[in-house]
Protein backbone atom coordinates (compact mmCIF):
# COMPACT_ATOMS: atom_id res chain seq x y z
CA UNK A 1 0.00 0.00 0.00
CA UNK A 2 2.89 2.28 0.87
CA UNK A 3 3.98 1.88 -2.71
CA UNK A 4 0.68 2.80 -4.33
CA UNK A 5 0.63 5.75 -1.97
CA UNK A 6 4.02 6.95 -3.12
CA UNK A 7 2.93 6.81 -6.72
CA UNK A 8 5.07 3.82 -7.53
CA UNK A 9 2.32 1.47 -8.64
CA UNK A 10 -0.50 1.92 -11.10
CA UNK A 11 -3.63 -0.16 -11.09
CA UNK A 12 -3.14 -1.05 -14.73
CA UNK A 13 0.23 -1.18 -16.42
CA UNK A 14 1.06 1.25 -19.16
CA UNK A 15 0.54 -0.56 -22.44
CA UNK A 16 2.60 -0.61 -25.57
CA UNK A 17 -0.13 1.29 -27.39
CA UNK A 18 -0.07 4.12 -24.87
CA UNK A 19 1.24 7.22 -26.48
CA UNK A 20 4.59 8.25 -25.18
CA UNK A 21 5.91 11.77 -25.43
CA UNK A 22 6.12 12.98 -28.99
CA UNK A 23 9.14 11.25 -30.40
CA UNK A 24 10.81 13.07 -33.21
CA UNK A 25 13.80 10.96 -34.17
CA UNK A 26 16.82 13.10 -33.84
CA UNK A 27 19.38 10.38 -34.45
CA UNK A 28 20.26 10.70 -30.82
CA UNK A 29 20.11 7.96 -28.26
CA UNK A 30 16.79 6.18 -27.92
CA UNK A 31 15.58 5.35 -24.45
CA UNK A 32 14.03 2.03 -23.56
CA UNK A 33 12.87 2.41 -19.96
CA UNK A 34 11.55 -1.10 -19.48
CA UNK A 35 8.53 -2.04 -17.39
CA UNK A 36 9.94 -1.25 -13.95
CA UNK A 37 10.78 2.35 -14.74
CA UNK A 38 7.14 3.05 -15.46
CA UNK A 39 6.14 1.91 -12.04
CA UNK A 40 8.20 0.50 -9.18
CA UNK A 41 11.36 2.29 -10.26
CA UNK A 42 9.68 5.52 -11.19
CA UNK A 43 12.35 7.52 -9.37
CA UNK A 44 14.97 6.05 -11.70
CA UNK A 45 12.92 7.27 -14.65
CA UNK A 46 12.27 10.70 -13.17
CA UNK A 47 15.90 11.29 -12.30
CA UNK A 48 17.14 10.04 -15.67
CA UNK A 49 14.84 12.41 -17.50
CA UNK A 50 15.76 15.28 -15.21
CA UNK A 51 19.48 14.91 -15.72
CA UNK A 52 19.10 14.32 -19.46
CA UNK A 53 17.18 17.56 -19.67
CA UNK A 54 19.93 19.35 -17.79
CA UNK A 55 22.61 17.88 -20.03
CA UNK A 56 20.77 18.89 -23.17
CA UNK A 57 20.22 22.37 -21.78
CA UNK A 58 23.85 22.79 -20.94
CA UNK A 59 24.36 21.84 -24.61
CA UNK A 60 27.40 19.71 -24.27
CA UNK A 61 29.18 19.64 -27.58
CA UNK A 62 28.23 16.70 -29.79
CA UNK A 63 26.03 15.00 -27.25
CA UNK A 64 22.44 14.53 -28.19
CA UNK A 65 20.78 13.07 -25.18
CA UNK A 66 17.11 13.63 -25.72
CA UNK A 67 16.37 10.06 -24.61
CA UNK A 68 13.19 9.67 -26.63
CA UNK A 69 11.05 6.68 -25.81
CA UNK A 70 10.12 4.80 -28.98
CA UNK A 71 6.36 4.39 -29.17
CA UNK A 72 4.97 0.94 -28.63
CA UNK A 73 7.87 -0.77 -26.95
CA UNK A 74 6.99 -3.99 -25.19
CA UNK A 75 8.50 -6.03 -22.40
CA UNK A 76 11.79 -7.80 -23.08
CA UNK A 77 10.46 -10.98 -21.54
CA UNK A 78 12.97 -10.93 -18.71
CA UNK A 79 13.34 -13.99 -16.44
CA UNK A 80 10.01 -15.67 -17.21
CA UNK A 81 10.81 -15.73 -20.92
CA UNK A 82 14.40 -16.92 -20.88
CA UNK A 83 13.57 -19.56 -18.31
CA UNK A 84 10.62 -21.05 -20.14
CA UNK A 85 11.05 -20.51 -23.84
CA UNK A 86 14.35 -19.76 -25.50
CA UNK A 87 12.76 -18.72 -28.76
CA UNK A 88 10.39 -16.26 -27.10
CA UNK A 89 13.31 -14.85 -25.14
CA UNK A 90 14.98 -14.02 -28.44
CA UNK A 91 11.94 -12.72 -30.26
CA UNK A 92 10.69 -10.24 -27.68
CA UNK A 93 13.89 -8.17 -27.57
CA UNK A 94 14.31 -8.36 -31.34
CA UNK A 95 10.87 -6.89 -31.87
CA UNK A 96 11.83 -3.93 -29.72
CA UNK A 97 15.11 -3.47 -31.51
CA UNK A 98 13.35 -3.51 -34.85
CA UNK A 99 10.96 -0.88 -33.59
CA UNK A 100 13.76 1.30 -32.31
CA UNK A 101 15.64 0.96 -35.56
CA UNK A 102 12.55 1.90 -37.53
CA UNK A 103 12.17 5.01 -35.42
CA UNK A 104 15.52 6.11 -36.75
CA UNK A 105 17.91 5.32 -33.95
CA UNK A 106 21.14 3.39 -34.05
CA UNK A 107 21.73 3.37 -30.34
CA UNK A 108 19.51 2.71 -27.37
CA UNK A 109 20.17 3.30 -23.68
CA UNK A 110 18.60 0.90 -21.20
CA UNK A 111 18.52 1.75 -17.53
CA UNK A 112 17.49 -1.76 -16.46
CA UNK A 113 20.31 -4.32 -16.50
CA UNK A 114 17.86 -7.12 -17.12
CA UNK A 115 16.45 -5.48 -20.27
CA UNK A 116 19.99 -4.65 -21.27
CA UNK A 117 21.26 -8.21 -21.02
CA UNK A 118 18.18 -9.73 -22.69
CA UNK A 119 18.48 -7.41 -25.68
CA UNK A 120 22.20 -7.94 -26.00
CA UNK A 121 21.86 -11.69 -25.65
CA UNK A 122 19.23 -11.76 -28.39
CA UNK A 123 21.52 -9.89 -30.76
CA UNK A 124 24.43 -12.13 -29.82
CA UNK A 125 22.38 -15.28 -30.39
CA UNK A 126 20.93 -14.46 -33.78
CA UNK A 127 24.23 -13.19 -35.02
CA UNK A 128 25.93 -16.48 -34.33
CA UNK A 129 23.13 -18.86 -35.13
CA UNK A 130 21.62 -18.90 -38.64
CA UNK A 131 19.22 -21.66 -37.57
CA UNK A 132 17.75 -19.46 -34.85
CA UNK A 133 17.55 -16.56 -37.29
CA UNK A 134 15.44 -18.69 -39.62
CA UNK A 135 13.19 -19.81 -36.77
CA UNK A 136 12.59 -16.25 -35.63
CA UNK A 137 11.85 -15.04 -39.13
CA UNK A 138 9.30 -17.81 -39.68
CA UNK A 139 7.43 -17.30 -36.48
CA UNK A 140 4.25 -15.43 -35.88
CA UNK A 141 4.19 -13.88 -32.48
CA UNK A 142 0.72 -13.78 -31.00
CA UNK A 143 -2.45 -13.28 -32.97
CA UNK A 144 -2.88 -10.39 -35.33
CA UNK A 145 0.74 -9.42 -35.21
CA UNK A 146 2.83 -9.28 -38.29
CA UNK A 147 5.63 -11.69 -38.90
CA UNK A 148 9.08 -10.49 -38.24
CA UNK A 149 9.96 -10.50 -41.88
CA UNK A 150 13.02 -8.43 -41.41
CA UNK A 151 15.34 -8.72 -38.53
CA UNK A 152 16.91 -5.68 -37.02
CA UNK A 153 20.12 -5.17 -38.90
CA UNK A 154 22.17 -6.08 -35.87
CA UNK A 155 24.03 -2.83 -36.06
CA UNK A 156 21.96 -1.21 -33.41
CA UNK A 157 23.92 -0.61 -30.27
CA UNK A 158 22.42 -1.51 -26.94
CA UNK A 159 24.02 0.28 -24.02
CA UNK A 160 23.36 0.34 -20.37
CA UNK A 161 22.48 3.84 -19.21
CA UNK A 162 25.58 3.89 -17.03
CA UNK A 163 27.74 3.41 -20.10
CA UNK A 164 25.79 6.06 -21.97
CA UNK A 165 26.43 8.50 -19.17
CA UNK A 166 30.07 7.71 -18.59
CA UNK A 167 31.21 7.09 -22.14
CA UNK A 168 28.85 8.79 -24.53
CA UNK A 169 28.19 11.86 -22.44
CA UNK A 170 31.53 11.52 -20.72
CA UNK A 171 32.91 12.33 -17.32
CA UNK A 172 34.07 15.77 -18.43
CA UNK A 173 30.66 16.89 -19.61
CA UNK A 174 29.12 15.68 -16.37
CA UNK A 175 31.79 17.38 -14.29
CA UNK A 176 31.05 20.61 -16.09
CA UNK A 177 27.37 20.48 -15.19
CA UNK A 178 27.99 19.86 -11.48
CA UNK A 179 26.82 22.83 -9.45
CA UNK A 180 26.52 21.30 -6.03
CA UNK A 181 29.40 18.90 -5.32
CA UNK A 182 28.46 16.10 -2.96
CA UNK A 183 31.44 16.69 -0.72
CA UNK A 184 31.59 14.54 2.37
CA UNK A 185 29.13 11.92 1.15
CA UNK A 186 30.50 8.39 1.48
CA UNK A 187 28.87 5.78 -0.70
CA UNK A 188 29.44 2.31 -2.09
CA UNK A 189 28.64 1.52 -5.71
CA UNK A 190 26.54 -1.56 -6.36
CA UNK A 191 26.59 -2.76 -9.95
CA UNK A 192 24.68 -5.98 -9.50
CA UNK A 193 25.03 -8.99 -11.74
CA UNK A 194 24.42 -8.41 -15.36
CA UNK A 195 25.63 -4.92 -16.20
CA UNK A 196 29.04 -6.50 -16.55
CA UNK A 197 28.33 -10.20 -16.90
CA UNK A 198 28.88 -12.23 -18.84
CA UNK A 199 31.67 -10.30 -20.48
CA UNK A 200 31.26 -11.92 -23.87
CA UNK A 201 27.80 -10.40 -24.10
CA UNK A 202 28.22 -7.11 -22.29
CA UNK A 203 31.69 -6.37 -23.62
CA UNK A 204 32.72 -5.14 -20.17
CA UNK A 205 36.43 -5.11 -19.49
CA UNK A 206 36.56 -5.05 -15.72
CA UNK A 207 33.74 -7.43 -15.14
CA UNK A 208 34.89 -8.57 -11.70
CA UNK A 209 35.82 -5.14 -10.50
CA UNK A 210 33.96 -2.51 -12.49
CA UNK A 211 34.87 1.10 -11.75
CA UNK A 212 32.74 3.27 -14.02
CA UNK A 213 30.19 4.15 -11.39
CA UNK A 214 32.92 4.76 -8.82
CA UNK A 215 34.62 7.22 -11.14
CA UNK A 216 31.30 8.92 -11.79
CA UNK A 217 30.59 9.24 -8.08
CA UNK A 218 34.02 10.71 -7.43
CA UNK A 219 33.47 13.28 -10.14
CA UNK A 220 30.29 14.34 -8.40
CA UNK A 221 32.40 15.08 -5.33
CA UNK A 222 31.33 12.10 -3.21
CA UNK A 223 33.68 9.46 -1.93
CA UNK A 224 33.35 5.94 -3.25
CA UNK A 225 34.42 3.36 -0.68
CA UNK A 226 35.98 0.00 -1.38
CA UNK A 227 33.83 -2.99 -0.61
CA UNK A 228 33.42 -6.60 -1.63
CA UNK A 229 29.84 -6.84 -2.88
CA UNK A 230 29.97 -4.66 -5.98
CA UNK A 231 28.80 -7.36 -8.32
CA UNK A 232 27.23 -9.83 -5.91
CA UNK A 233 23.71 -11.00 -6.67
CA UNK A 234 20.86 -9.53 -4.58
CA UNK A 235 18.62 -12.53 -5.17
CA UNK A 236 16.60 -11.02 -8.02
CA UNK A 237 13.30 -12.82 -8.55
CA UNK A 238 13.98 -15.23 -5.68
CA UNK A 239 12.58 -12.32 -3.74
CA UNK A 240 9.20 -13.28 -5.15
CA UNK A 241 9.52 -17.02 -5.26
CA UNK A 242 11.80 -17.91 -2.34
CA UNK A 243 11.80 -14.94 -0.03
CA UNK A 244 14.07 -16.26 2.77
CA UNK A 245 16.87 -16.95 0.30
CA UNK A 246 16.64 -13.50 -1.24
CA UNK A 247 16.54 -11.84 2.15
CA UNK A 248 19.74 -13.54 3.24
CA UNK A 249 21.41 -12.55 -0.04
CA UNK A 250 20.38 -8.91 0.20
CA UNK A 251 21.33 -8.84 3.84
CA UNK A 252 24.92 -9.78 3.03
CA UNK A 253 25.12 -6.76 0.72
CA UNK A 254 23.68 -4.38 3.31
CA UNK A 255 25.98 -5.82 5.95
CA UNK A 256 29.11 -5.23 3.92
CA UNK A 257 27.98 -1.71 3.07
CA UNK A 258 27.48 -1.01 6.76
CA UNK A 259 30.84 -2.55 7.62
CA UNK A 260 32.70 -0.12 5.39
CA UNK A 261 30.59 2.71 6.87
CA UNK A 262 28.81 3.64 3.69
CA UNK A 263 26.13 6.27 4.08
CA UNK A 264 24.27 5.15 0.99
CA UNK A 265 24.37 2.44 -1.63
CA UNK A 266 24.35 3.67 -5.21
CA UNK A 267 22.67 1.30 -7.63
CA UNK A 268 21.95 1.04 -11.33
CA UNK A 269 19.32 -1.67 -11.24
CA UNK A 270 15.58 -1.50 -10.45
CA UNK A 271 15.51 -5.01 -9.05
CA UNK A 272 18.56 -4.48 -6.91
CA UNK A 273 16.89 -1.36 -5.63
CA UNK A 274 13.68 -3.19 -4.88
CA UNK A 275 15.49 -5.88 -2.93
CA UNK A 276 17.74 -3.56 -0.96
CA UNK A 277 15.30 -0.72 -0.38
CA UNK A 278 11.86 -2.26 0.01
CA UNK A 279 13.14 -5.34 1.77
CA UNK A 280 15.25 -3.48 4.33
CA UNK A 281 12.49 -3.42 6.91
CA UNK A 282 11.88 -7.13 6.50
CA UNK A 283 15.58 -7.87 6.72
CA UNK A 284 15.71 -5.90 9.96
CA UNK A 285 12.79 -7.85 11.36
CA UNK A 286 14.03 -11.22 10.24
CA UNK A 287 17.64 -10.92 11.29
CA UNK A 288 17.32 -8.45 14.14
CA UNK A 289 19.38 -5.86 12.31
CA UNK A 290 18.95 -2.14 12.23
CA UNK A 291 19.78 -1.04 8.73
CA UNK A 292 18.64 2.34 7.51
CA UNK A 293 20.75 2.74 4.44
CA UNK A 294 19.30 4.88 1.66
CA UNK A 295 19.55 3.13 -1.69
CA UNK A 296 19.97 5.72 -4.42
CA UNK A 297 20.03 5.37 -8.17
CA UNK A 298 23.20 6.74 -9.70
CA UNK A 299 21.03 9.09 -11.75
CA UNK A 300 19.61 10.55 -8.56
CA UNK A 301 23.10 11.21 -7.29
CA UNK A 302 24.02 12.92 -10.55
CA UNK A 303 20.83 14.96 -10.32
CA UNK A 304 21.65 16.07 -6.78
CA UNK A 305 25.08 17.20 -7.87
CA UNK A 306 23.46 19.09 -10.74
CA UNK A 307 21.45 20.95 -8.12
CA UNK A 308 18.10 19.50 -9.17
CA UNK A 309 15.39 19.62 -6.56
CA UNK A 310 15.32 16.24 -4.70
CA UNK A 311 11.59 15.72 -5.19
CA UNK A 312 12.02 16.02 -8.93
CA UNK A 313 14.47 13.15 -8.63
CA UNK A 314 11.93 11.03 -6.79
CA UNK A 315 13.87 11.13 -3.54
CA UNK A 316 10.59 10.96 -1.63
CA UNK A 317 9.66 7.63 -3.17
CA UNK A 318 12.09 5.39 -1.34
CA UNK A 319 11.03 3.20 1.50
CA UNK A 320 14.38 3.59 3.28
CA UNK A 321 14.20 7.31 3.86
CA UNK A 322 16.69 9.51 2.07
CA UNK A 323 15.91 12.95 3.44
CA UNK A 324 17.71 12.59 6.79
CA UNK A 325 20.93 11.85 4.92
CA UNK A 326 20.42 14.73 2.48
CA UNK A 327 19.77 17.06 5.37
CA UNK A 328 22.81 15.86 7.27
CA UNK A 329 24.93 16.52 4.20
CA UNK A 330 23.32 19.92 3.72
CA UNK A 331 22.09 18.93 0.28
CA UNK A 332 18.65 20.15 1.22
CA UNK A 333 17.62 22.65 3.81
CA UNK A 334 16.73 21.09 7.16
CA UNK A 335 13.00 21.16 7.67
CA UNK B 1 36.31 -38.71 -19.95
CA UNK B 2 36.03 -37.97 -23.66
CA UNK B 3 35.73 -34.31 -24.59
CA UNK B 4 32.75 -34.76 -26.86
CA UNK B 5 29.28 -35.35 -25.43
CA UNK B 6 28.60 -39.07 -25.11
CA UNK B 7 25.20 -39.06 -23.50
CA UNK B 8 21.79 -37.93 -24.74
CA UNK B 9 21.55 -35.19 -22.16
CA UNK B 10 24.99 -33.75 -22.92
CA UNK B 11 24.23 -33.84 -26.63
CA UNK B 12 20.85 -32.18 -26.09
CA UNK B 13 22.44 -29.38 -24.07
CA UNK B 14 25.02 -28.79 -26.76
CA UNK B 15 22.40 -28.72 -29.46
CA UNK B 16 20.21 -26.31 -27.53
CA UNK B 17 22.77 -23.76 -26.39
CA UNK B 18 26.09 -24.75 -27.87
CA UNK B 19 27.69 -25.46 -24.51
CA UNK B 20 29.77 -28.59 -24.17
CA UNK B 21 29.43 -29.84 -20.61
CA UNK B 22 32.22 -32.37 -21.18
CA UNK B 23 34.77 -29.57 -21.10
CA UNK B 24 34.17 -29.25 -17.37
CA UNK B 25 37.13 -30.62 -15.42
CA UNK B 26 35.48 -30.14 -12.06
CA UNK B 27 37.62 -27.37 -10.67
CA UNK B 28 34.56 -26.16 -8.72
CA UNK B 29 35.26 -22.51 -9.28
CA UNK B 30 31.62 -22.05 -10.28
CA UNK B 31 30.46 -23.52 -6.99
CA UNK B 32 32.90 -21.48 -4.94
CA UNK B 33 31.51 -18.20 -6.26
CA UNK B 34 27.82 -19.05 -6.48
CA UNK B 35 25.83 -16.78 -4.16
CA UNK B 36 22.94 -19.25 -3.88
CA UNK B 37 25.03 -22.42 -3.47
CA UNK B 38 24.25 -22.77 0.22
CA UNK B 39 20.59 -23.28 -0.68
CA UNK B 40 21.22 -25.70 -3.54
CA UNK B 41 21.00 -29.44 -3.18
CA UNK B 42 23.32 -29.98 -6.14
CA UNK B 43 26.28 -27.67 -6.58
CA UNK B 44 26.67 -26.12 -10.05
CA UNK B 45 29.75 -28.24 -10.65
CA UNK B 46 27.78 -31.34 -9.66
CA UNK B 47 25.11 -30.43 -12.17
CA UNK B 48 27.78 -30.27 -14.85
CA UNK B 49 29.23 -33.59 -13.76
CA UNK B 50 25.86 -35.28 -13.74
CA UNK B 51 25.13 -33.81 -17.16
CA UNK B 52 28.31 -35.36 -18.51
CA UNK B 53 27.00 -38.74 -17.41
CA UNK B 54 23.52 -38.05 -18.69
CA UNK B 55 21.77 -38.26 -15.33
CA UNK B 56 18.74 -36.38 -16.47
CA UNK B 57 16.20 -37.26 -13.76
CA UNK B 58 18.75 -36.67 -11.05
CA UNK B 59 19.31 -33.11 -12.27
CA UNK B 60 15.76 -32.20 -13.22
CA UNK B 61 14.47 -33.27 -9.84
CA UNK B 62 16.95 -31.09 -8.00
CA UNK B 63 16.20 -27.72 -6.44
CA UNK B 64 19.25 -26.23 -8.07
CA UNK B 65 17.81 -25.76 -11.55
CA UNK B 66 14.96 -23.74 -10.08
CA UNK B 67 16.88 -21.75 -7.52
CA UNK B 68 19.65 -20.60 -9.84
CA UNK B 69 19.33 -16.83 -9.95
CA UNK B 70 20.96 -16.56 -13.38
CA UNK B 71 23.50 -14.15 -11.93
CA UNK B 72 26.16 -15.24 -14.42
CA UNK B 73 28.92 -15.34 -11.81
CA UNK B 74 29.75 -18.94 -12.65
CA UNK B 75 29.68 -18.40 -16.42
CA UNK B 76 32.04 -15.47 -16.13
CA UNK B 77 34.51 -17.38 -14.04
CA UNK B 78 34.58 -20.82 -15.63
CA UNK B 79 38.08 -21.38 -16.92
CA UNK B 80 36.75 -23.76 -19.52
CA UNK B 81 34.46 -21.07 -20.85
CA UNK B 82 31.27 -22.99 -20.18
CA UNK B 83 28.23 -20.73 -19.93
CA UNK B 84 26.75 -22.54 -16.96
CA UNK B 85 23.85 -20.11 -16.62
CA UNK B 86 22.76 -21.09 -20.11
CA UNK B 87 23.00 -24.74 -19.24
CA UNK B 88 20.76 -24.07 -16.23
CA UNK B 89 18.26 -22.32 -18.50
CA UNK B 90 18.21 -25.28 -20.88
CA UNK B 91 17.58 -27.61 -17.95
CA UNK B 92 14.81 -25.40 -16.59
CA UNK B 93 13.08 -25.29 -19.94
CA UNK B 94 13.54 -29.02 -20.35
CA UNK B 95 11.98 -29.75 -16.95
CA UNK B 96 8.96 -27.60 -17.81
CA UNK B 97 8.48 -29.13 -21.24
CA UNK B 98 8.69 -32.64 -19.89
CA UNK B 99 6.23 -31.82 -17.14
CA UNK B 100 8.53 -32.87 -14.35
CA UNK B 101 7.12 -32.11 -10.93
CA UNK B 102 9.26 -29.13 -9.86
CA UNK B 103 10.95 -29.43 -6.50
CA UNK B 104 10.52 -25.69 -5.96
CA UNK B 105 6.99 -25.05 -7.18
CA UNK B 106 6.86 -21.31 -6.79
CA UNK B 107 9.51 -20.66 -9.41
CA UNK B 108 7.77 -22.10 -12.48
CA UNK B 109 4.50 -20.61 -11.19
CA UNK B 110 6.11 -17.20 -11.22
CA UNK B 111 7.38 -17.75 -14.76
CA UNK B 112 3.99 -18.83 -16.00
CA UNK B 113 1.98 -16.05 -14.44
CA UNK B 114 4.61 -13.49 -15.44
CA UNK B 115 4.52 -14.57 -19.06
CA UNK B 116 0.73 -14.65 -19.14
CA UNK B 117 0.59 -11.04 -18.02
CA UNK B 118 3.28 -9.97 -20.46
CA UNK B 119 1.35 -11.60 -23.29
CA UNK B 120 -1.83 -9.93 -22.12
CA UNK B 121 -0.52 -6.43 -21.52
CA UNK B 122 2.68 -6.38 -23.52
CA UNK B 123 4.39 -5.33 -20.35
CA UNK B 124 4.98 -6.66 -16.87
CA UNK B 125 2.00 -6.17 -14.59
CA UNK B 126 3.84 -4.63 -11.68
CA UNK B 127 0.94 -4.31 -9.31
CA UNK B 128 0.52 -8.05 -9.25
CA UNK B 129 4.25 -8.55 -9.22
CA UNK B 130 4.43 -6.36 -6.17
CA UNK B 131 1.59 -8.17 -4.51
CA UNK B 132 3.64 -11.32 -4.81
CA UNK B 133 6.73 -9.39 -3.81
CA UNK B 134 5.13 -8.03 -0.69
CA UNK B 135 3.38 -11.19 0.40
CA UNK B 136 6.43 -13.28 -0.20
CA UNK B 137 5.35 -15.02 -3.34
CA UNK B 138 3.11 -17.78 -4.39
CA UNK B 139 1.92 -19.33 -1.19
CA UNK B 140 -1.84 -19.94 -0.92
CA UNK B 141 -1.89 -17.35 1.86
CA UNK B 142 -0.49 -14.75 -0.48
CA UNK B 143 -3.30 -15.41 -2.92
CA UNK B 144 -5.85 -14.75 -0.25
CA UNK B 145 -4.15 -11.79 1.37
CA UNK B 146 -3.40 -10.38 -2.02
CA UNK B 147 -7.00 -10.82 -3.05
CA UNK B 148 -7.57 -7.10 -3.42
CA UNK B 149 -5.38 -6.83 -6.46
CA UNK B 150 -6.90 -10.04 -7.82
CA UNK B 151 -10.25 -8.35 -7.69
CA UNK B 152 -8.87 -5.55 -9.77
CA UNK B 153 -7.28 -7.93 -12.21
CA UNK B 154 -9.97 -10.41 -13.22
CA UNK B 155 -7.76 -12.66 -15.36
CA UNK B 156 -6.40 -15.84 -13.86
S1 LIG C 1 34.12 -23.60 -13.26
FE1 LIG C 1 33.78 -24.60 -15.23
S2 LIG C 1 35.29 -26.23 -15.32
FE2 LIG C 1 35.21 -25.55 -13.19
S3 LIG C 1 33.73 -26.98 -12.25
FE3 LIG C 1 32.56 -25.17 -12.91
S4 LIG C 1 31.83 -25.69 -14.95
FE4 LIG C 1 33.46 -27.12 -14.46
S1 LIG D 1 24.14 -18.31 -12.41
FE1 LIG D 1 23.12 -19.72 -11.00
S2 LIG D 1 24.58 -21.37 -10.67
FE2 LIG D 1 25.72 -19.67 -11.57
S3 LIG D 1 26.58 -18.56 -9.83
FE3 LIG D 1 24.61 -17.58 -10.33
S4 LIG D 1 23.06 -18.60 -9.07
FE4 LIG D 1 24.93 -19.88 -9.04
Amino acid sequence: MKMVHRGKLRLLPTRPSDQGPSDQPTKGVAYYPGCSLHSTAIEYNLSTKAIAERLVLSAVEGVSLDLAEPKGWACCGTTPAHSTDDLLATIMPLKNLKLIEESGYSCVAMPCPSCFIRHRTAIYDVRDDPGLRGQVAALRLGSGQARMRQMPSGEIEVEHLLTTMTERVGYDAIAEAVTQPLTGLKVVCYYGCVITRSAKITGAENYEHPTKMDQLVEILGAESLHWSYKTECCGVSLSITQLPIALSMSRRILRNAEEVRAEAIVVACPLGHANLDMRQEQINEQFGEDYHIPILYFTQLVGLAFGIEPRKLGMDKHLARTFPLLQAKRLIAAS
Amino acid sequence: MPLTPQTDLARYIQEKCGENVCLCYWCQKCTAGCPVAEHFDLMPSQVLRAAQFGQKEFILNSKTVWLCAACEACSTRCRQGIDITRVMDVLKIMAQREGIEPSVRTVPMFYKSGLRRIKLFGRVYELELMRNFIYGGFSPASWISGGCSLAICPWP
